[in-house]
């Protein structure tokens, strides 16, 4: 064997014998960029006559951008809304006296462009397109897409790769907003289901209400909510100008729904005794009546503890009525 | 007021100090531990690890007696005068051995018993060529052999050592007579797989302290000496070793490279430099149950060890020297590890899905310990000095920690553990786990720590001699201190998928597993047992991550919790002093005194808390301290019924500090999880009371029979308590979380008995007289009393953590003719691992059988070669009883041959 080939072969052995140090890859991940996001999804009524797109830094570490950002776009609609358009880019400053401000954001047809507000010395966390539709009340049909096609900064942030949101018309029959009219007798029933899932409202009496729920089903989210007749003190701040008045308390109950075929599904959470947030599932049944009102009827509720049968946080069948408001 | 009264006694003559060297004849290798004494009478020394020795005489002439294991007695004359310096070279015993080649390869074991043979407290020694006989490429590895030992492993390597069933943490590491630094974060024992055995002159445990040795120091104490030149001429010492990792297929290798030489006049200036660098492939495949969770966990390993040793020494003359050592020790372990998580939704709830996670972990850890001592010796006439400057950081750096997820969610998943060898699994028919386009991507870790332990020392020493009724002593005084910083630096980067469809090698639509798949794929997974596909490729998807990081979110808040919780810094003041003697009346030896130690710690922590929605709410930097003091009593007695048997009697105090992690009140907690590990500020350090008594029997030629009993009483043991809470300190969790914590608990028996026996068969007839025998079996029982968990009185009685009943090793050797062949057994009996609520995790026993076998080609060469893990014996563990397995993990064997030269 010829000494040129010894020492290949010496080299090669040293070689193989080291530590494997490196990545496959470098990972290039040292100051991540700012990442902005766009809401991908929204639905109204049929009369809706606006809706607002929420744009905003998804969480950081750091300090916001401090030069403008503008972004580019395209805005399309379909059916009914193929006149849509940006109405208003708008976002909030709240100083430290929770005094907020609404303020606009410059726009045109392509491109939107997001400046460093003096007060923050950035520019905003967060902003809303607000898109118009000026298409009537008449069974509207279609949708509308907005897409943001670009980024454009000094600064290191990216907009996310899913950068589309996509609006339609809610057509389930359980949307809107509804009331249920309250008696001492109607409100037992409502808390004896409901109750398990809010402590505030199992501690609430009948003539502690203002007699009615007032409850609204949106995109993909709904909300009872129980107004109270005790009154707090709410002092609010909006450009400069502080209103004092006094409003009734209110006892709410958020949860995610379904509708689909007379049946309801809701997904939401509730603080067990020991103050433990556990995820619940409540199911009912509803029909459409001929004065265009809702029959419900709630059927069980499971949770995360508690979803075996004989186990369930509530099994039954009160039913209610639910007026549209 | 013992060391006062001594002090009165002390008698000055007309002295002079001379040095000496007792060496062998052949090879002029030094002899450490040989009694060099003055005929008729008591008066005398052992040998060093270099086989040096000093003694004061009067001027003028005298007779030595040598006696060393193996060798024939000699009595020279010689004649003292003040820095003289003498080489005194032994004959083996030849005529005993004749049947066999020796060659060396008893050398060690004779260097080892002749050290244990003299010392004043109980020890166990490894020499270096005694360390070549057992296929053990690391430290930890060769002190397994040692009676009362067992290993903490990791990958199939040793990596923890256990001294009589006391956890890691309860037996000091030195390197030359130093502690070193843990590069690991958080705790204080040294992961001794990082050091190569090749680098050391010998290992030093002492099962029994001296004052003059560290407290904290309850298991024992552990020494690694490097090694020093020997004589002007030059030293060339080398290895060259290939091998074979049965499981992966893959090769390995070790290459070492020695040299030393002494310069100048008398040899004045001695040099030596000792390299070795070691690389296997290796992998193991595992399974492990957690309820009725199943892993597959396929590991890809590549290990490295890299070291380089040097020491300079200078002798103004025999009495006075100064040296610099140092070491350096790398130890890099790259894993790649795909694993597949079955978790079925076993309770059927609604809000679970049935998943299987199918995941690759690919990092890069490396571990650096490194050490530099600079002191001197000095043999006045009327005292002696010795005194050292220390240096040592440890590092523990993983520049990348990669991890991606993916999870499919069958319709049903269930496991069946009624096979405990190997667990079975089944998903609906129609659901192929083996498919990567039913995973999708969860989510994308890329974190990276560095963890620093540094240490300063600096120490002295004096001894003063003194006669006492005609009786030769050593009075010794000496005080150390200490300074370390310790801290863990944390990036913790995790994300997850927040863009829409994607587009990888031109297929568009989800972030699925198939996109990505690739790697290795062991298609003889658990020796067939199960079958699994190509993992995550992290290249790939580094590859896609770089591409598309407008489609990754960041995880904002689990990196601040995650950064802040783990993160700390700590300072540790350390002082100490002593006062001890060493005096021997006739046949009696004793040492005894006190040692004093301080500990002074301080850090620097976060605390995050978590708002009433469990979101990060605030993080908090906070500062903590603590102290304790100890006052050590300890007593060595030696009493040589004759010249081969000794009967030992040992006495002392000794104690544990707690692991920085455990008291440095840090959080790892994973709310996602519901669970985590939280430090207590409040814990104790473990002070022990340690009680041996020991015969041990040399042969004339080269072997030991040596039985003792020992008993520890320990307070305030630590141990892992594992509790449910929601909050902690004023930290809200929002859910019940399970939390790990260290706590003391009340008091622990520990007790038992060891026996070994190692002999040459010499006196056999013919060919039989070269088989060998190496055995030890250690014996341990302890009772360990818990705290109450809150609201109960009952006090609960355990093992102590850590202890095996029994533990052993059995070896059988021949050598003839220049070759020699070794079977070894090392076995390891069940012990506690964890402790978790009301259950016990224990390490299964293990017996691993390992083969060598080598042939003396002639003075200067060796070839050898080696077989581990013969029976493919696997790592297991068990949940409260040995019918509930937990993991099976199999490493299969390995294989080395190499050639050893010695010029």
């Amino acid at each position: 064997m010829k000494l040129k080939n010894i020492k290949i072969l010496v080299l090669a052995g040293l070689v193989s014998a080291c530590a494997f140090n490196d990545p496959e890859l470098e990972i290039q991940d040292t100051n991540f960029p700012l990442r902005m996001e766009i809401d991908e999804e929204g639905a109204d009524l049929a009369d809706a006559e606006d809706f607002k797109i929420g744009i905003a830094f998804a969480d950081y570490i750091g300090d916001l951008p401090t030069n403008e950002i503008t972004l580019t776009y395209t805005l399309e609609g379909e059916g009914d809304f193929t006149g849509v358009a940006i109405d208003e880019v708008v976002y909030e400053y709240e100083n430290d006296d929770d005094c907020v401000w609404e303020r606009e954001i410059a726009f045109t047809s392509s491109t939107i462009t997001i400046p460093v507000d003096a007060d923050m010395g950035t520019v905003p966390e967060e902003f809303e397109i607000v898109v118009a539709f000026n298409i009537g009340e008449d069974a509207p049909d279609g949708g509308f897409e907005l897409q943001i096609t670009g980024i454009q900064s000094s600064d290191n942030v990216l907009f996310s790769d899913a950068n589309t949101f996509e609006y339609e018309i809610l057509e389930n029959d359980a949307a809107g907003k509804w009331l249920i009219e309250l008696d001492e007798s109607t409100f037992e029933n409502f808390k004896s289901v409901f109750g398990i899932l809010s402590e505030d409202l199992a501690e609430t009496a009948f003539a502690d209400t203002e007699g009615e729920i007032a409850i609204e089903f949106e995109f993909e989210e709904m909300k009872f909510e129980i107004e109270l007749t005790e009154q707090e003190e709410v002092s609010e701040c909006e450009e400069g100008e502080v209103e004092t008045s006094m409003e009734n308390l209110v006892i709410e109950i958020e949860a995610d729904y379904d509708a689909e075929d007379g049946e309801l599904v809701f997904e939401g959470s509730y603080f067990d005794e020991d103050g433990e947030e556990l995820d619940f599932v409540l199911e009912a049944e509803y029909v459409i009546n001929e004065d265009g009102d809702m029959e419900i009827e709630f059927t069980s509720i499971i949770g995360e503890d508690n979803y075996e049968d004989g186990d369930e946080l509530y099994t039954g069948s009160q039913s209610f009525l639910l007026k549209k408001d | 007021m013992i060391s006062a009264l001594l002090l009165t006694n002390v008698l000055y003559a007309q002295e002079v100090a001379i040095k000496g060297k007792i060496t062998d004849e052949n090879t002029s290798e030094p002899l450490p531990g040989a009694t060099v004494q003055l005929e008729n009478a008591t008066f005398g020394t052992v040998t060093d690890v270099n086989g040096e020795f000093s003694l004061r005489l009067q001027s003028g002439t005298h007779t030595l007696v040598i006696k060393y294991l193996g060798y024939d007695d000699i009595s020279i004359v010689i004649t003292a005068e003040a820095n003289s310096y003498i080489e005194i070279p032994l004959k083996e015993l030849k005529s005993e051995l004749q049947a066999v080649t020796i060659l060396g390869s008893l050398q060690g074991q004779q260097k080892a018993l002749n050290q244990q043979k003299n010392a004043g407290n109980i020890q166990n020694i490894v020499a270096a060529d005694q360390i070549s006989r057992f296929p053990d490429p690391n430290v930890a590895e060769a002190i397994q052999r040692i009676p009362g030992t067992t290993l903490q492993r990791d990958q199939g390597e040793g990596r923890y050592v256990i001294i009589r069933g006391l956890a890691p943490q309860f037996t000091n590491m030195s390197i030359n007579g130093e502690q070193i630094p843990s590069p690991e974060a958080g705790v204080r024992f040294v992961a001794l797989d990082a050091v190569p055995a090749d680098q050391l002159s010998s290992i030093q445990v002492s099962k029994s302290l001296t004052p003059d040795m560290d407290g904290d120091a309850i298991g024992g104490s552990v020494n690694l000496i490097t090694r020093k030149a020997k004589n002007s001429n030059l030293e060339l010492q080398g290895t060259l070793v290939g091998g074979y990792n049965q499981l992966m297929g893959e090769p390995n290798g070790q290459g070492s490279l020695l040299i030393g030489k002494r310069f100048g006049e008398n040899e004045k200036f001695g040099v030596l430099v000792n390299a070795s660098h070691f690389y296997s492939d290796r992998g193991s495949d595992n399974w492990e149950r957690d309820d009725e969770e199943l892993e597959l966990r396929d590991y890809q390993l590549r290990r490295t060890r890299t070291a380089v040793s040097g020491t300079m020494d200078y002798r103004f003359n025999p009495n006075n020297e100064i040296y610099f050592r140092g070491i350096y020790n790398s130890f890099t372990d790259r894993e790649w590890r795909r694993r597949y998580v079955l978790k079925p939704n076993a309770d059927e709830s609604p809000f679970e899905d049935n998943e299987i996670e199918h995941m690759t972990k690919d990092r890069f850890e490396q571990q650096d310990i490194t050490s530099l001592n600079l002191g001197g010796k000095h043999y006045l006439p009327k005292f002696n000095l010795d005194y050292e400057f220390a240096y040592s950081r440890a590092i523990q750096d993983t520049p990348f920690d990669f991890e991606t997820v993916f999870i499919a969610e069958p319709d049903e998943l269930s496991t069946d553990f009624s096979n405990s060898d190997f667990p079975t699994f089944s998903t609906n028919a129609d659901f192929d786990y083996l498919d990567n386009s039913n995973y999708e991507f969860d989510e994308l870790e890329a974190g990276n720590t560095f963890a620093e332990d540094e240490n300063i020392t600096g120490k002295i020493n004096v001894g003063v001699p003194y006669q006492l009724g005609g009786n030769d002593g050593l009075l010794k005084f000496g005080g150390k201190y200490r300074a370390k910083t310790k801290s863990l630096k944390v990036i913790n980067n995790k994300y997850e998928w927040a863009g829409g469809d994607v587009t990888i090698d031109g297929q568009t639509g989800d972030f699925t597993g198939d996109l990505v798949a690739g790697g290795l794929v062991d298609d003889n997974f658990l020796d067939g047992k199960y079958e699994i596909a190509a993992a995550p490729d992290m290249g790939k998807v580094v590859r896609f991550f770089n591409q598309n990081k407008d489609g990754f979110e960041l995880q904002t808040e689990d990196k601040l919790v995650d950064e802040a919780n783990e993160s700390y810094t700590a300072t540790e003041d350390v002082l100490a002093a002593y006062v001890m003697t060493d005096i021997t009346f006739n046949k009696l030896q004793f040492i005894g005194g006190v040692r004093l130690e301080q500990t002074k710690v301080e850090y620097n922590y976060n605390t995050v808390y978590f708002d009433d929605e469990g979101d990060l709410d605030e993080i908090v930097n906070e500062d903590g301290a603590t102290d304790y003091t100890f006052i050590l009593p300890q007593m060595n007695i030696r009493y040589a019924l004759n010249s081969l048997t000794n009967v030992r009697f040992a006495a002392g105090m000794s104690y544990a500090r707690p692991n920085f992690e455990s008291i440095v009140p840090t959080q790892e907690i994973n709310i996602q999880d519901a669970e985590g590990t939280i430090g207590n500020p409040d814990l104790e350090p473990v002070s022990a009371t340690n009680i041996d008594f020991m015969v041990d029997h040399y042969f004339g030629t080269v072997g030991v029979l040596s039985g003792g009993l020992f008993y520890k009483k320990l307070d305030n043991f630590i141990y892992n308590r594992v509790f449910e809470t929601t909050s902690y300190e004023g930290v809200d969790f929002d859910r019940d979380m399970e939390l790990t914590q260290s706590i003391n608990g009340e008091t622990a028996d520990l007790f038992g008995f060891e026996i070994a026996y190692q002999q040459n068969l010499t006196f056999l007839p013919g060919a039989l007289a070269g088989i060998g025998v190496y055995a030890n079996y250690t014996y341990t029982g302890s009772n360990a009393t818990l705290k109450p968990e809150e609201g109960s009185d009952d006090k609960v009685e355990i093992d102590l953590p850590g202890q095996a009943a029994h533990v052993g090793n059995l070896s059988l050797s021949y050598n003839f003719k220049g070759i020699t062949a070794r079977v070894s057994a090392n076995y390891a009996g069940a012990y506690i691992d964890e402790l978790d609520g009301d259950d016990k995790v224990y390490i299964k026993e293990r017996m691993q059988v390992d083969a060598t076998a080598s042939y003396q080609i002639n003075s200067k060469f060796n070839v050898f070669a080696e077989f581990l893990n013969i029976t493919n014996a696997p790592y297991e563990t068990y949940l409260n009883s040995e019918d509930e397995i937990i993991q099976r993990e199999f490493y299969s064997w390995w294989s080395r041959i190499g050639v050893k030269f010695n010029f």
